[in-house]
């Protein structure tokens, strides 16, 4: 990441997009989980979820990925207001098992943490 | 609503990116189709590409490109093709001209510089799409490549006449049919790629040489053997040059209509 202004605000940002590298992939699984979605959904899902910081095109390398790693299947399906066919993502059973994997992980990671920054 | 220009822009570098690295052609669409929609969604909600693609769009590129093999299948496919196709067009030449002689040096050198030229060529295609070079700098970095191909052929040539001795050279009948098996090649290779490059390219080099050597120019302008195919390999550039940028302007026009 390049810091181009510097400043607080971004630093901060960089942080958490820092921080988000290790987790984002788990978050796509989870929102995927919660069914079928493409990739402007999947945006707007995060942002819903308060994850505005989130760099747009980030998720297109990870779903690569994931779908490299059978974790997602994709299904294109034709829109009714005509263009390419809009791809579809859905979770694999492994891609399940990844995400139990996911949230026992954080669930200890994110204790931890809070434990350490109580004292 | 149709995508701005700059979005537009950007999925066609990637695209040359992509393909220049090696990626498999299919792949390639299915990931720039994903973010044209992607890109459209955002634009009728008011975000610009920089929201999505990031500051770098090289980086942004790079990282899409890490997540994708390298499609050896097409490699393998294409990479002898290319180089054939390239071959032939200088065999091709050799054989209208004075003839078929080569040494040992031109034996290796000619499929070894078409190997390197053909790496150099994917290599600028990769260097501008990232940086997102503007057009008119792009003709620049292009005519400059062409320039160098001409270069390391001369090289080659120069080397070959000083010190290589001839270990194949051809009679007037050899030439004839390696001349014919060459462009036979070569439309062969236009046909199957539906493309009309392999053929247009030698007729845009080796057609006004051939001209300009008719007994009538010759008589106009007396020029020697060298002078003539320099004079010709320039016309083939400028002619090059201009079936380019009417490929693109046709491009844009389609696009335009399409939009």
């Amino acid at each position: 990441m390049v810091i181009k202004v510097p400043g607080g605000m971004q630093l901060k940002e960089t942080q958490i997009s820092q921080m988000l590298k290790g987790i984002l992939e788990g978050c796509l699984l989870a929102l995927i989980a919660k069914g079928e979605t493409y990739g402007y959904e999947i945006i707007e899902k995060l942002e819903h979820h308060g994850l505005t910081m989130v760099k747009e095109g980030s998720i297109y390398p990870l779903l690569l990925r994931m779908r490299k790693g059978k974790l997602v299947e994709v299904t294109e399906k034709t829109l009714p207001s005509g263009g390419p066919p809009r791809k579809y993502y859905r979770i694999t059973e492994e891609g399940l098992k990844e995400l139990e994997d996911f949230k026992k992980n954080w669930e200890t990671l994110s204790r931890s943490i809070e434990n350490l920054l109580k004292e | 609503m149709p995508l701005s220009e700059k979005s537009r822009d950007f999925l066609e570098h990637l695209r040359v990116y992509l393909i220049a690295s090696g990626k498999n052609e299919e792949e390639v669409n299915s990931i720039v189709t994903e973010l044209e929609d992607h890109l459209r969604e955002a634009e009728k909600k008011g975000k610009s590409i920089d929201h999505i693609v990031g500051s770098s769009p090289k980086e942004y590129m790079e990282s899409l490109a890490k997540e994708m093999p390298f499609d050896y299948v097409s490699a393998i496919k294409y990479i002898p093709l290319v180089i054939i196709g390239f071959l032939s067009f200088v065999v091709l030449g050799d054989a209208l001209r004075s003839g078929i002689d080569y040494s040992w040096i031109k034996l290796i050198g000619y499929p070894v510089a078409a190997l390197f030229l053909m790496a150099v060529t994917m290599g600028t295609f990769k260097f501008l799409s990232a940086r997102q070079v503007k057009e008119g700098k792009q003709v620049a970095v292009l005519s400059g490549l062409g320039v160098f191909n001409i270069v390391v052929f001369l090289f080659l040539l120069y080397l070959s006449k000083n010190f290589g001795e001839p270990v194949l050279v051809l009679d007037k009948t050899g030439n004839l049919l390696v001349g014919i098996v060459a462009a036979m090649i070569l439309t062969g290779i236009a046909v199957m790629a539906k493309i009309w490059i392999p053929v247009l390219v030698p007729l845009f080099f080796y057609g006004p040489e051939l001209i300009l050597k008719l007994e009538v120019f010759q008589k106009l302008h007396n020029w020697d053997e060298a002078t003539t195919t320099l004079v010709g390999i320039g016309i083939g550039n400028v002619l090059v040059l201009i079936y380019s940028l009417l490929s693109v302007w046709m491009i844009n026009k389609k696009e335009a209509a399409h939009e």
